[in-house]
């Protein structure tokens, strides 16, 4: 009968995979004998596993705040492609944005700077922005759905 | 110090599977597994070492099975398409062999063979490597060959320090 055909790769898998667990059981001392044995400095060794892991963890921090990013700037790309119902002529800018401003006076200093609540020196794009924003927190649809208030 | 070892020989035990990977990187995935939450680490059972150990055994075992795809078999029936002329297109006819290339195999085979020759005149090692061939768990070795643990542990320390001279390759040593 032929002698069943070996398969060294999962023999030598097995060995090493054995010899892995080992060291899991293995004193500290024996371990830093090994090393020393291969030749090995073990304080080196010692100070390019803590590198590794410290270069992990920035890795995984740098990961996170460029999820977050990625996140803030999706939303802002969101905000930005709504589109709210702001009046198309200058004139009626400026008055929405009085109306809401009178109406709600607490969204005008979170909006408005002190020399701005006139609006005497707010541009035309300035109160463009304003409107924007407050179609993002969904102030503009309150005053459509009231007509005029 | 330990964690550096046993990611060493998960390297080398996967040979060309480790695809270019080192120890450092089997580590560094360990961490980031455990700090994203993907493993959980259990500190009032396990030190940290211990958990990290345990993650790179895993992490090591996936990049086994990413490497052979083919562990998930696939029927070749599932694959054929009749072709426009009536003809049958066999798609493991497109790809190259899952086989062990050749060097593969001869590079696993010459390793194992320097190990067994290390240990020929190490009666308990050779028991041992004889049980792993048999594709035995360290756990049936031992009991098999009535072993205590220290006797067993003893055994595969000098497996481990000849194993490091006469093993090396598939992995970096830097």
């Amino acid at each position: 009968m032929p002698e069943k055909q070996r398969d060294y790769e999962a023999e030598l898998r097995t060995i090493m995979d054995a010899l892995a667990e080992s060291v899991a059981n293995a004193s500290d001392d024996e371990v830093i004998a090994e090393a020393r044995e291969a030749g090995k400095d073990p304080a080196r060794v010692a100070e390019r596993v803590r590198e590794i892991l410290k270069r992990a963890v920035i890795a995984f921090e740098q990961r996170r705040l460029r999820e977050a990013e990625q996140a803030y700037e999706r939303r802002v790309a969101s905000i930005r492609e709504r589109r709210y119902p702001i009046p198309a002529a200058a004139d009626r800018r400026r008055e929405l944005l009085d109306r809401i401003v009178t109406r709600k006076p607490e969204l005008g200093a979170a909006l408005l700077t002190l020399q701005n609540r006139e609006f005497r020196n707010l541009t035309d794009a300035d109160i463009q922005s304003c409107l924007e924003q407050l179609g993002a927190l969904g102030v503009l649809a309150e005053f459509e759905a009231s007509g005029k208030p | 110090m330990k964690l550096e070892s046993s990611a060493k020989w998960r390297i080398r035990g996967l040979g060309r599977r480790a695809a270019g990977r080192t120890e450092g990187d089997l580590l560094g995935e360990a961490v980031t597994a455990t700090l994203s939450g993907e493993r959980r680490w259990n500190k009032t059972k396990v030190s940290l070492v211990g958990h990290l150990l345990g993650v790179m055994r895993s992490i090591s075992s996936h990049w086994r099975r990413d490497f052979d795809p083919d562990e998930e078999p696939t029927l070749e029936s599932d694959l054929a398409t009749t072709t426009g002329d009536g003809g049958v297109l066999r798609r493991f006819d497109l790809v190259p062999s899952a086989e062990p290339s050749a060097d593969r195999v001869l590079e696993a085979k010459e390793r194992v063979e320097a190990i067994e020759q290390a240990f020929a005149d190490d009666p308990v090692v050779s028991l041992i490597l004889e049980g792993m061939r048999e594709g035995m768990s360290p756990a049936d070795v031992r009991s098999e060959l009535s072993l205590s643990q220290t006797e067993y542990e003893t055994a595969m320390k000098r497996l481990r320090r000849k194993a490091a001279a006469v093993a090396t390759g598939g992995g970096s040593d830097a």
